[in-house]
């Protein structure tokens, strides 16, 4: 202990921000290592030296502002500075920042609200007012009256509910991510259209179909899934020349962000380092026609969280003659078979920028449920725009499938 | 000597072939698998060289434990603290012993436990242990964003002393298995209760925190003491394979026990409607 070193307890005296009535937030430290089983996001054990090692690599970066953008922030107790849990703080650009909390899984639930409440009760007032977010989001789980009573104090909504999100102490929970809007810019554009959170109880006017067995002559080379008029097969890394080709000749504009040039060369180098790993993160089809063995798109599963069993899902069909013909909700299909019947996922979750709305209705055929609508994420041709957040549960795709086979044989 | 294969349930041709190749199931680990989003058992089977028949005889055969079972000690709830104080390492908590991540220096707490270890437990008797060895073993197991075992200390509660290890291994994150396996290093705690308390501890975890649907485990029949007290914890006797390992008397077998996320959770829930 160094002369410098604070008695414990007044660790956060003369702290001017990010301190509340009992706790106050910090920067992570390599001693924290110690405490890792407090604060780690990893459900999985580790030796303190490992954690530090982890530490090292996520904080010893060449720019000092890669660190600022995605920063790891211990929260302590002002009483005596124990940790109680950490912040995850997502920044992009300065305009939107995204916090989420991992809080001592061995306390009370009841204690874990409260520190969520008090902790947003920092966050908020710092990252709008003083750093001057547009507008912050905050992920936690639903039903938490201490929370949601902090958040509407703030002005703060629920922008998506995820049901079944993640496992936690055995049970499924959802997952909730509110909005706070800046109130400057709120006075300059006015507020974000409603969130609009889907009925569990709908109609799938698309349901899936069970995929094909097919005799070993008859299964297309590579195929992985194969339904009536297309398969999915793993992307070649040379394709990529086609598709940035016929990226340039896309005359739809359907991301905010526009139509984007694909460097052929990095984009088949991605799906092969994806392919490479043991038990990836994001796994990548490509949809094939099934009459001509022609690439039309591609579909995949991103953010693949093996503990929570739960992913994103994505499908781009790359020409514009295929699009609308139900190929992609084919396609998509087979890809929830085997992500749900192979691989176990719980459930899944996608995003569509409401520039995209063909997409969305897509998805609402196919049986996804609308989760809600995240205001101000992009710019777009009118100013700024938002996205639509959509869930589905592997029961929920396993039913209607199943009432469909059902009427089919009726 | 002896050939295993591991096959699916509810194969009737496979199940003909393997009685006329003279082969017999060993085991049946339920709902080890899923495929096509069913969850189907893993049959176990095992041929033996006739010519090794000839010589030693047919091993025994033992049949599994009908799923209808008691369960003599199921889990409680674990602790929460509401104060972390010296247990700041703590995974889980119990009433006298927690599990911690393995720390630098619990290598040479291992290595000297093994050499005053008085029992012989295992088929390959006692060995000796490198302090240092446990310790890269622990640490570079843990680099994995994923990893595929999970090494746990038993530490009791009241003194921080390292009693035991305990780990979860052979993690199947698609099909949601693995294997478990325990020791307590320090004699004079065995028998006392403290291994079942920390196998509930670490079953919670594998069930509730990683989300697995089944686990399993293999227990040499040199320790009979070891199969009982998974027994007692809840696991199902599966089923026996034989001639795995040399012993004083020639040849031994290891018993395969099973246990389902479900059953786990449904003795514990009765047993706090008991306690309640």
């Amino acid at each position: 202990m160094t002369d410098d070193t604070p008695a414990p307890g007044a660790r956060s005296d003369g702290q001017a921000f990010l301190v509340g009535p009992n706790l106050y937030v910090r920067a992570v430290e390599l001693e924290d290592a110690a405490t890792a089983p407090i604060w780690r996001r990893q459900p999985f054990p580790a030796p303190a030296e490992v954690v530090e090692e982890k530490l090292k690599e996520r904080l010893e970066v060449d720019d000092g502002d890669e660190e600022m953008k995605n920063q790891l922030l211990i929260a302590c107790r002002r009483d005596n500075d124990q940790p109680v849990g950490s912040v995850e703080l997502e920044m992009d650009g300065w305009r939107f920042g995204d916090v989420s909390f991992r809080i001592d899984p061995l306390s009370t639930e009841a204690r874990q609200r409260e520190i969520v409440a008090e902790l947003i009760g920092m966050f908020v007032p710092w990252l709008l007012g003083e750093r001057n977010l547009m507008t912050l989001g905050v992920w936690d789980y639903p039903d938490r009256p201490e929370v949601e009573r902090q958040v509407a104090s703030l002005g703060g909504r629920i922008a998506s509910h995820f049901r079944e999100m993640v496992l936690v102490d055995g049970r499924r929970r959802d997952r909730v991510f509110y909005q706070f809007f800046n109130p400057v810019w709120l006075a300059k554009l006015g507020m974000p259209a409603e969130p609009r959170m889907g009925a569990v109880e709908r109609e799938v006017r698309s349901p899936a179909r069970a995929s094909r067995r097919v005799s070993s002559s008859d299964r297309p080379e590579g195929a992985m899934v194969i339904g009536e008029q297309v398969y999915l097969r793993a992307f070649k890394p040379d394709e990529g020349k086609l598709v940035a080709n016929w990226a340039m000749q896309d005359p739809e504009v359907y991301y905010p962000e526009g139509r984007l040039i694909f460097n052929p060369h990095t984009y088949g180098h991605v799906h092969k380092a994806t392919a490479e790993k043991e038990l990836p993160t994001a796994i990548r089809f490509a949809i094939v026609l099934r009459e001509t063995d022609e690439l039309i798109g591609a579909n995949g599963i991103t953010s693949i969280n093996w503990v929570h069993r739960c992913a994103e899902t994505e499908t781009e069909i790359y020409r514009a003659e295929h699009r609308g013909a139900g190929y992609g909700t084919e396609a998509k299909h087979l890809l929830l078979e085997y992500a749900f019947e192979r691989l176990g996922m719980h459930m899944i979750f996608s995003f569509v920028g409401e520039t995209n709305p063909r997409s969305a209705a897509a998805l609402r055929k196919q049986g996804y449920r609308d989760a809600g609508y995240i205001g101000w994420d992009s710019f777009a041709p009118g100013g700024l725009c938002g996205y639509w957040a959509f869930d589905l549960l592997a029961s929920e795709w396993r039913a209607a499938r199943d009432a469909a086979a059902d009427k089919a044989e009726g | 000597m002896t050939l295993g294969v591991s096959t699916l349930d509810n194969q009737p041709l496979v199940e003909r072939a393997v009685a006329d190749l003279g082969g017999r199931r060993t085991s049946r680990l339920r709902e080890k698998f899923l495929v096509d989003g069913k969850r189907r058992d893993e049959h176990a089977i095992q041929f033996f060289n006739p010519v090794w028949i000839e010589k030693l005889g047919s091993p025994a055969e033992c049949a599994e434990e009908p799923v209808e079972r008691e369960v003599r000690v199921p889990a409680s709830r674990h602790c929460s603290l509401a104060e972390r104080g010296q247990l700041a390492s703590a995974m889980a908590a119990g009433e006298r012993i927690y599990l911690r991540p393995f720390a630098s220096g619990d290598g040479r707490h291992v290595a000297e436990l093994s050499l005053r270890e008085t029992e012989v437990v295992f088929p390959e008797g006692r060995w000796v242990v490198n302090a240092d060895a446990v310790d890269r073993y622990n640490q570079m197991i843990t680099r994995a964003d994923l990893p595929d075992q999970v090494g746990l200390a038993i530490v009791l509660r009241e003194s921080d002393e390292l009693i035991g290890v305990m780990a979860v291994f052979s993690i199947d994150w698609v099909h949601r298995t693995a294997e478990t396996a325990s020791e307590i290093l320090r004699p004079e705690y065995r028998g006392g209760g403290y291994g079942t308390e920390a196998k509930h501890l670490l079953l919670e975890f594998a069930f509730d925190q990683l989300g697995l649907h089944m686990v399993y485990s293999s227990v040499s029949e040199s320790n009979p003491r070891s199969a009982a007290a998974l027994r007692k914890q809840g696991y199902r006797f599966a089923g026996y394979t034989a001639w795995t390992s040399f012993v004083a008397s020639g040849l031994c077998g290891n018993w395969a026990l099973d246990m389902l996320a479900s059953e786990w959770r449904d003795a514990r829930d009765r047993n706090q409607r008991g306690n309640a």
